[in-house]
């Protein structure tokens, strides 16, 4: 049965109880759920080649043997087999697959296999997702047919694509632009019809990546003055948005405020995904009159967790995947020494305050097997009394701190620059790299670097020609990179030149280490002053 | 064409006013609420309405006047009545509107007894047939808007409550489609084609009966209350008063044309057909009533009462769920069913044989999520697509959703007794998937509670049967039902052998005073978990005494069962391996084998001869697999325990002898020891022949130290820790080497014990006070003393004086305090002589 076809049939509570059930189970009920569909992906990936492999012709049968027995993956783990689309070898036979950038690989991307078996999983968590972003208190939502759906989502074959095309054939929902619009549309163009066709009709549901939906909501005046709101196709306008329109438009002049899109839009649900969705969760709330309801997942992991109605914390789907959780004194320690095998901790292992990296096990015949990721993850709390929920919740904190990760769209890691600096030929001796964040929180890479003051031409080289060497290399690399500057308007990347030996130099100054990815901004700091480099500072100076 | 009309101008109203009564007689018995009783209002009001017209159609007195003013009444009503009944459906708070459209329809009412709203109605006949003819004043805009507004006020307030409860529209769509059918019937009325036809009439029946369904899916009232021999009365009575001023107006113009009958006469046909009529009346109301309800019911709780006496004395699983079975299937319409039985073997829940044919056994383990949620409810069924709807369901293995989706399963119901989910039936979906009505799954249930108690009586008594037959312990047959088995199988088997092969644990006595009773028992489970490894189901294995198994195989020769005791000798020894203790436990059996008919002549003898042949393995160093041979002796049988403790005195000196060979301290040390154990043993009051075994214990104490390796046996200085661990082990050594010898084990407990303490702080058992064999306590001291006397590489000796307050000071926690007490006086007073050495 489809779920418009429940809507009509059953009542709220029982759409409720079948959707968001889960978010009333016990701990050990949800852990009841996590063993028993595990003990059943052991058996399907024992009976596959890659699954062989992956578990070395052992069967754990106790959860103490599969973590004992089972060693942590990575997708290199498993790239000979997805990226050669080896059905032959899987546990599951794939009806898609969804492809991301490989930040830190060999090859430029990584390919996810889903079996039906995945997919009907997802859509039920991504339907439960739905209502949850629809309700403000437990068992009430407002789920129609025929609502107007807008949602800035990266097309297939990523991972957000599947969103539209797996909640189409449940319910009738009036998608902005159309399914089959989008299909010929690059993301940017979908966006931005999708924004006109909302400001003529209405928007009941938004579905976004936190980064675009940011991005919208902060240039709305000027979008909507400039496309929205424009003459042209003024017929097709809806009577009750035009009102709308001419009432922001009268306010806005008359009080000389932008007009923000809760003066237009009176959204049932708001949906969001992507990292930093946390920092714009409050601003995003007061200008659209609802907070979003935050989802996470990936492509190799599916949707993975979703806020409940209260919205202050991810509960993690308990038959999407097993989780086990690496604390991160345990990360780093095997970051630093790649043989350590770090511990992992289960759901009803955690605890508040900790920050994990978090392992999957894909069930239902999904591909990876005690895989990491990369993602970070800190338990809020192990229970939530107050909304009658004994779940742990928690909150994405970022990839890895091997992993930048830039608006949700692009990932640097590493390896992913030097391939770079190999490829562009650019004669950079040493470098390092950190997340940083502008003053409108978007997030960027800034990239310090030092020049081999002995090549050649090395004397022309300053920051902006270092940035469009990267930039065209890195587009020619990574085609989402190119997506950040279109749709956000923002370089992902910034790039300061050291002078030679600086960092080197510091690194001799202290005992503590001096990471290449993400060190800390303190140890940034104290290498700008120590060699004497400009950072910004407010206030006059002394001298 | 005009006879059409002409039946439609009464027959119409007629049905529908006896299809109002009917529906408002049958509420006159259901449990009243406020739902009801809002609902009987407007059956009331919608029977004034038909009946008012029916009745002015006939020109029944007191005239045409009267019936058109209380079927407007009715009409004007019906809109305020329907009103009520929506706000009860849709639980509305609050009075003031009730109060406001009261007052309007009161007011409304009145008027209409003025002619306010229309004009009396004229009843002309014409083209065969009569048309009605009256004339709307301009005041009838007011009770049509009213009806307007208080059925958009009805219609507002339901749709809140849709969506305040969350309902699903169709939920209230009887309710919404019964207005709007009465409304187009009031509607038709107004058009001339229709203008001779009651359609309002029958539009308010059709909305009555659609608002009677709806009340009834939402268990307003069930069917059942609403039918009882009272009702009947009621509705005999009811509907006879009013037939009876029809019968007196149509016989009145029957009388017209038949002037030769008096009053009299016309009266009393008359009462005679008013009284056939209740009393047909009322046979047709009751036959109704019974094919409808009550004789169903009743069927099945005779089926129920019939089926409970008929496996209540049955004590057959089989024989209760074939009458399970068949009763299920003649009163369920679902396409399969299927029995489903705990093996609590596996664990696990298996099909039921003699049902509908499957390919394969349906298996669902115990660790199902359906099977869990069974076990969580009381006794009660499970609906398997309600269950898909569950957050438990997402823990389903995509097997187990595929089994009972394959079945096409909808209905799950337990047999249950005292919590413990027996079995359960499965049925399918019903022809046409239609849903399981709440009063089948509760005939079900009945019918399920009563087969699960007659199931549990049979387990039970087969349990007891079974336990009969048993060996708590191990659970394999006891020495009574193999023998059984036995006579059995030798009676019925003249040309083929049957093998028996009867296996006896060596020296299992001593495994129990090494490690204690507890792991003796977990060996004998153990042993029994291999012997059903390796024979299965080809023969009948017992535990037939203590440490003796016996096995019997038919249709198999000695040969053939020697092949199967070896294979137990291999996984015996593999699993003693397989433990990852430090030190092996040791066990070993010894098995003998003999067979009918070829060597035995009867049952009795097969076990004479394995138990000689055992015999004379004991006799050969244990340890073995032999088949009778009739060569065995049976003299040596007849020797005692007395005889072979002084006849082993050579074999003991052997021994010793080749301890001084490795170590000469070791040697003398256990000469000592001997002797000063033996003259303590006598000095106690010992029998001899215990004092005797204390004397040889004595010697052979220590001969486990032949294992241990040169290096820590005569180290200078003190042991290391790793070191003393294996020094400690020549105890284990001291018996794993005496047991073998025939005959000696007799002296193994008070050599295992010597180095226990008597506060329970000594090794290897950690045994304490008079649970230590006195013999060891006797070594003990002896042990102790000889240490301290005598000089070692690495210390001293001590004088004999301190070495016996040593011994004082440790009475009650070394040393037994009597025995220690006892030593000291006798080697204090010479009795007991120290040698030096």
């Amino acid at each position: 049965m489809k779920f418009k076809d429940k809507l009509d049939k059953y009542t709220k509570a029982e759409i409720w109880a079948e959707y968001c059930g889960f978010l009333d189970l016990s701990m050990d009920e949800y852990m009841n759920i996590q063993f028993r569909l595990l003990r059943e992906q052991i058996e399907r990936f024992g009976s596959c080649e890659l699954g062989r492999s992956i578990m070395k012709g052992q069967k754990p049968k106790s959860i103490d043997e599969f973590q004992r027995m089972i060693p942590l993956t990575t997708y290199e783990d498993y790239q000979g087999v997805l990226l050669e689309k080896r059905e032959d070898l899987l546990c599951g036979k794939p009806v898609a697959w969804l492809t991301t950038t490989w930040e830190s690989g060999s090859k430029p991307e990584k390919l996810a296999p889903y079996t039906r078996e995945m997919l009907d999983v997802y859509t039920r968590n991504i339907l439960a997702s739905m209502i949850l972003s629809t309700s403000n208190a437990k068992g009430n939502f407002k789920v129609k047919s025929g609502a107007k759906v807008l949602y800035g989502l990266a097309p297939m074959p990523y991972a957000t694509g599947l969103f539209p095309l797996l909640i189409a054939p449940e319910i009738d929902l009036n998608f902005m632009p159309s399914l089959n619009d989008a299909k010929y549309m690059s993301f940017s163009q979908q966006t931005k019809e999708g924004f006109k066709l909302a400001a003529k009709q209405g928007i009941d549901q938004f579905f976004g990546m936190s980064s675009v939906v940011y991005t919208i909501t902060k240039n709305f005046d000027q979008m909507f003055k400039s496309g929205g709101g424009s003459s042209k196709g003024k017929l097709s306008i809806n009577p009750a948005m035009m009102v709308k329109l001419a009432k922001a438009k009268y306010i806005s002049k008359r009080d000389g405020v932008p007009i923000k899109p809760a003066d237009i839009f009176d959204l049932d649900g708001f949906v969001c995904v992507g990292t930093d969705t946390a920092l714009y969760k409050e601003e995003l709330e007061k200008a659209w009159g609802r907070k979003p309801l935050e989802i996470h997942g990936g492509t190799e992991t599916s949707c993975l967790a979703t806020e409940a109605w209260s919205r202050d914390g991810l509960i993690f789907f308990p038959d999407n995947a097993f989780y086990e959780f690496i604390p991160k004194e345990e990360m780093l320690r095997n970051e630093k020494d790649p043989s350590y095998v770090p511990r992992t901790y289960l759901m009803d292992e955690v605890v508040a305050n900790e920050e994990y990296e978090i392992v999957v096990t894909i069930f239902k015949g999904g591909a990876f097997m005690r895989y990491r990721p990369g993602d970070m993850y800190r338990c809020l709390r192990t229970s939530n009394e107050q909304e009658g929920i004994r779940l742990p919740q928690f909150e994405y904190i970022d990839r890895v701190p091997s992993v930048i990760d830039i608006a949700g769209f692009t990932r640097f890691t590493e390896n992913s620059i030097n391939t770079v600096f190999r490829l562009s030929g650019l004669p950079i001796s040493n470098w390092f790299a950190l997340k940083e964040y502008d003053g409108n929180k978007n997030s960027f890479m800034h990239l310090y670097v030092e020049i081999d003051s002995g090549s050649p031409g090395a004397d022309f080289l300053n920051d902006q020609v270092i940035l469009d060497h990267m930039g065209a290399y890195y587009r020619k690399y990574d085609h989402d990179y190119d997506d950040i500057k279109r749709l956000l308007g923002m370089d992902p990347a910034v790039v300061t030149v050291l002078p030679e030996g600086s960092i080197d130099k510091y690194k001799a100054s202290t005992d503590v280490e001096f990471r290449t990815i993400n060190p800390s901004p303190s140890q940034v700091l104290n290498l700008l002053k120590m060699v004497g480099a400009p950072f910004a500072r407010g206030g006059e100076l002394f001298e | 064409m005009s006879s059409i009309n002409e039946l439609m101008y009464t027959t119409v109203p007629a049905i529908a006013f006896l299809c109002n009564l009917f529906l408002f007689s049958t509420l006159l018995t259901a449990k009243k609420n406020k739902a009801v009783y809002a609902f009987m209002g407007m059956l009331i009001t919608f029977c004034a309405w038909t009946g008012g017209a029916l009745f002015m159609r006939m020109e029944l007195e007191p005239g045409v006047w009267f019936w058109w003013k209380v079927s407007l009444t009715g009409i004007f009503v019906a809109p305020y009545m329907i009103y009520l009944v929506a706000s009860t459906f849709a639980e509305t708070k609050g009075a003031f509107l009730k109060i406001i459209f009261g007052i309007i329809t009161a007011l409304i009412a009145v008027a209409n007894g003025f002619d306010v709203f229309l004009t009396s109605p004229v009843i002309e006949e014409g083209n065969g047939h009569a048309v009605l003819h009256y004339s709307a004043t301009i005041f009838a805009i007011i009770p049509l808007v009213f009806a307007v507004v208080v059925f958009a006020t009805a219609y507002i307030d339901i749709k809140r409550s849709v969506k305040r409860n969350g309902l699903p529209s169709n939920y209230v769509t009887p309710f919404s489609v019964g207005v709007i059918i009465m409304v187009i019937g009031d509607l038709l009325d107004l058009v001339p084609l229709f203008n001779s036809l009651p359609m309002d009439s029958l539009g308010a029946t059709i909305n009555a009966v659609l608002i009677y369904y709806a009340f009834y899916k939402k268990r307003v009232y069930s069917l059942h209350q609403i039918t009882s021999n009272g009702a009947m009365y009621m509705i005999t009575v009811v509907i006879t008063g009013f037939a009876v001023p029809v019968l007196n107006k149509a016989g009145m113009l029957v009388l017209d044309k038949l002037p030769n009958v008096s009053q009299d006469v016309f009266s009393m046909v008359l009462t005679v057909i008013c009284a056939a009529l209740a009393i047909v009346l009322y046979i047709v109301l009751g036959k109704l009533n019974g094919a409808l309800f009550v004789k169903e019911q009743n069927r099945k709780e005779d089926l129920v009462k019939e089926f409970s006496s008929s496996v209540n004395t049955s004590l057959d699983v089989n024989s209760i769920f074939s009458g399970f079975l068949g009763l299920i299937r003649n009163e369920t319409s679902a396409e399969h069913v299927y029995i489903c039985r705990y093996d609590a073997e596996k664990n696990r829940y298996v099909s039921y044989n003699g049902m509908d044919t499957l390919e394969m056994p349906i298996v669902l383990l115990k660790s199902n999520p359906v099977i869990n949620q069974i076990d969580k409810t009381n006794s009660g069924s499970l609906l398997y697509s309600e269950f898909k709807r569950s957050a438990i369901y997402k823990s389903m293995w995509e097997e187990e959703k595929r089994t009972l989706e394959y079945l096409d399963i909808e209905l799950i119901i337990p047999f249950k007794n005292e919590g413990e989910t027996m079995g359960f039936v499965l049925l399918s979906q019903k022809s046409g998937r239609k849903a399981y009505t709440f009063d089948e799954i509760n005939f079900l249930e009945s019918v399920a509670s009563i087969a699960s108690i007659a199931l549990k009586n049979a387990q039970l008594y087969r349990q007891l049967e079974q336990e009969a037959k048993r060996d708590a312990l191990t659970n394999l047959y006891n020495r009574r039902a193999f023998n059984e088995r036995l006579n059995e199988a030798v009676n019925s088997s003249s040309t083929t052998d049957v093998a028996m092969i009867l296996f006896n644990l060596d020296d299992f006595s001593l495994y129990n005073e090494l490690y204690g009773n507890e792991e003796g028992d977990l060996m004998l489970q153990r042993f029994a978990g291999i012997l059903t490894s390796v024979f299965g189901s080809k023969g009948a294995i017992s535990r037939y005494g203590g440490k003796e198994f016996a096995v019997m195989l038919p249709h198999s020769d000695a040969e053939t069962a020697r092949q199967y005791a070896e294979r137990v000798k291999v996984q015996l020894k593999n699993q003693i391996d397989s433990t990852k203790e430090a030190t092996k436990k040791f066990l070993t059996f010894s098995a003998a084998i003999c067979a009918y008919p070829s060597v035995a002549s009867n049952a009795n003898e097969l076990m004479t001869y394995v138990n000689l042949a055992i015999f004379h393995i004991k006799q050969h160093g244990k340890n073995n697999i032999e088949i009778y041979n009739k060569q065995y002796s049976a003299q040596s049988a007849g020797k005692d325990k007395k005889e072979h403790i002084y006849e082993l005195t050579s074999t003991i000196y052997a021994l010793t002898a080749a301890i001084d060979a490795k170590d000469h301290y070791t040697f003398n040390h256990s000469r000592c020891v001997s002797e000063y154990a033996t003259k303590l043993a006598e000095f106690a009051g010992l029998p001899s022949d215990y004092v005797e075994i204390i004397r040889q214990a004595g010697l052979l104490h220590d001969i486990g130290k032949i294992s241990i390796p040169d290096a820590i046996l005569t180290k200078q200085g003190k042991l290391t820790n790793e070191e003393f661990q294996i020094m400690r082990q020549h105890v284990e050594r001291s018996i794993e080497m005496i047991r073998h010898l025939p005959a000696l084990d007799y002296v193994i407990p008070a050599v295992v014990g010597h180095h226990e303490r008597f506060d329970g702080k000594g090794y290897p058992r950690g045994i304490a006070g008079e649970d230590i064999p006195i013999g060891a306590r006797c070594l003990s001291i002896a042990d102790s003393f000889d240490a301290m006397v005598s000089r070692r590489s690495y210390k001293d000796k001590m004088s004999v004086e301190a070495s016996l307050t040593e011994i004082m000071i440790n009475l009650g926690k070394q040393f037994d305090p009597e025995l220690g007490q006892l030593f000291v006086e006798k080697v204090r007073s010479g009795e007991i002589e120290v040698i030096d050495y």
